[in-house]
């Protein structure tokens, strides 16, 4: 694992070197991060067959406390320092995924997913028509990532390499956590929770100990996110972005940490370039189209094929995870 | 199996050296009821296992036996009465702190985590009861806990299968695991729900093996169709029907109860 965390580092900083700011910042930033917001569905869906919606509301509540509580340009909030204000988004955004955990973990299945789309309409709609601390349809602007000793990290390769780190630092977390007890329990609560439970788990707990892990990862997405657009607004968590980051997650798949990554990737490389094939209002088509071809032809998502066909360093076992979703 | 002795013998020591902790029985369940709306699946049933007695408890389909179980274990609450494990009343404790308390069972149709492989359902039994339930990060302590894990496949006869998921097992093996999982630990009290059911003649000599190796002062419970399984391990034997019990004594007296060979003789033989 740590050999292949460093190759991991080493490959990110050989990108940052050979490729131009427009791969780094526009692909390879913005599949950095929405593939950690949809890690948060390898630990919440994949292993503990959790089906959440919400996470891209979670990732956007983290990205309104940093807009509220640091400096933005519409002279609300607290205009707090950076160290203060990263640490309280991720607590923030936790603690709300901790309560949407609480609101659905009595449920399972169709009902997990519906609690969890209400949640997010909800959201949506409240930052909408709420201007003391959503700032209503406009949101908020001028957020930038900050300085730190003197590196600026809205700089192009700065940031690349913030995003690309982060993102390989949660890789890595989450492989680790697959095989820790806590890791293997969650997958035992979604293939049996009644065992578990007479194993001496309490399910409810693991339950909502994912949902906090979920959100902790989403949040972590959700502030480099506001970093990334400038900007965060209704329409950052309006109901298309919540089900982009499902359809990363399952384009990906879900069975081990590195699918929400890949799935990522080919979902920006899709949105970047497919407006040169085609028209830019049919990019709903071509991924419509791509995600039905993936979720026909694998069971999940590109992990899935990668496991049939057998591409090396991409196999089952090869990063942590060992069971199929 | 030796540690599982060695467990079993530092508890006994204790016991002589606490004589008043052998006052109660592992099992005690006082005017006991669970109603399915209109349906009494369980009434007024008055029943004890005491410290290392092996109690069968027989009965046609419907007599209430699983439903018995379900409310020892928690799994159900039920509509009147009390259960004690060890003396302590646990009628409204959840399943999950009974289970830490040292009560174990298996199931009639087994459950198991099917994409799991064989060692990690029984990492997962383990650490259950080891208190790393819910532990984050991979740690040194998980490689006592899969050594248990391996001692507790050879107990059941699956070293062989560690690494095979268990919905790749045989229907056999998936019943030898049932029971494996139920074994990890210092449990007090096991319940067995038809363990040999659904078994080849040949893997049910392996099962009352098994049974019949298990420590003598750990106290067992076991529903069981199999007469000649029942009547070879037990102790006692408690005959329920329509949610009642029926008759309760020694193997020999059940054998020769008139009630009891009317329904085993009867139309509904195997239930």
């Amino acid at each position: 694992m740590p050999t292949r965390f460093s190759l991991v580092l080493f490959a990110l900083a050989g990108l940052s070197v050979v490729a131009n700011d427009f791969f780094l910042v526009q692909i390879g930033a913005q599949a950095a991060i929405l593939g950690l917001i949809a890690l948060s569905l390898t630990v919440l869906a994949g292993w503990g067959g959790i089906v959440s919606l919400s996470q891209m509301t979670v990732a956007g509540i983290a990205g309104y406390s940093v807009a509220l509580l640091g400096s933005n340009s519409a002279g609300l909030g607290f205009d707090l320092s950076m160290v203060i204000v990263v640490p309280s988004a991720l607590a923030i955004g936790t603690v709300f995924g901790v309560l949407v955990g609480a609101l659905a973990g009595r449920t399972s299945g169709i009902h997990t997913i519906m609690i969890t789309l209400a949640v997010g309409v909800a959201v949506y709609f409240l930052a909408n028509q709420n201007y003391t601390i959503f700032n209503g349809f406009t949101g908020y602007a001028g957020l930038e990532a900050p300085k730190i000793f003197g590196l600026d990290l809205r700089q192009p390769v700065p940031f690349f390499l913030l995003c690309g780190g982060l993102a390989a630092a949660g890789w890595a977390l989450v492989s680790v956590i697959g095989r820790s007890p806590f890791g293997i329990g969650l997958i035992g609560v979604r293939d049996n929770a009644r065992r578990l439970t007479a194993l001496g788990y309490n399910v409810p707990a693991h339950r909502l100990m994912a949902h906090g892990l979920a959100a902790f990862l989403a949040s972590v997405g959700g502030i480099l996110l506001v970093w990334y657009n400038g900007r965060i607004s209704p329409g950052t968590i309006s109901v298309g972005p919540m089900i982009d980051i499902l359809i990363i997650a399952v384009i990906g798949g879900m069975a081990r940490p590195i699918g929400p990554f890949i799935g990522a990737l080919l979902f920006v490389l899709l949105k970047t370039f497919a407006i040169d094939l085609v028209d830019p209002e049919r990019f709903n088509t071509v991924i419509g189209l791509v995600f039905v071809i993936v979720v026909l032809v694998s069971r999940d998502g590109l992990l899935g094929l990668a496991d049939r066909i057998r591409i090396p360093g991409l196999q089952r076992g090869a990063d942590g995870e060992t069971e199929r979703p | 199996m030796t540690r599982q002795v060695a467990g079993h013998m530092d508890k006994a020591a204790d016991n002589m050296r606490a004589p008043q902790g052998r006052a109660s029985p592992a099992l005690a369940i006082r005017r006991l009821g669970k109603n399915f709306e209109a349906l009494r699946a369980v009434s007024d049933i008055d029943l004890e296992i005491g410290r290392g007695e092996r109690h069968a408890i027989l009965g046609p389909n419907g007599a209430g036996k699983t439903t018995l179980f379900n409310l020892v274990t928690g799994d159900l609450l039920p509509s009147s009465g009390t259960i004690l494990l060890d003396g302590r009343d646990v009628t409204r404790l959840p399943t999950h702190l009974r289970i830490r308390s040292g009560l174990r069972r298996t199931y009639q149709k087994s459950l198991l985590f099917g994409s799991l492989t064989v060692e990690k359902n029984l990492f997962l039994a383990v650490s259950g009861v080891r208190g790393r339930r819910q532990a984050l990060f991979p740690g040194r302590a998980d490689k006592s806990l899969y050594e248990e894990a391996h001692r507790c496949a050879e107990q059941v006869y699956l070293t062989d299968m560690l690494d095979k998921t268990v919905d790749n097992l045989s229907y056999g093996q998936q019943r030898q695991l049932e029971i494996g999982m139920a074994l990890v630990g210092e449990p007090h009290l096991l319940l067995f729900d038809e363990p040999a059911a659904g078994l080849s003649p040949t893997e049910r000599t392996h099962l009352t093996d098994l049974l019949e190796q298990l420590p003598r002062d750990l106290s067992i419970g076991l529903i069981e169709h199999d007469l000649d399984i029942a009547l070879k391990v037990a102790d006692r034997v408690t005959i329920m029907q329509d949610g009642r019990i029926l008759a309760s004594g020694t193997p020999a007296e059940i054998v020769a109860d008139e009630a009891v060979q009317r329904i085993y003789t009867g139309e509904s033989h195997h239930g």
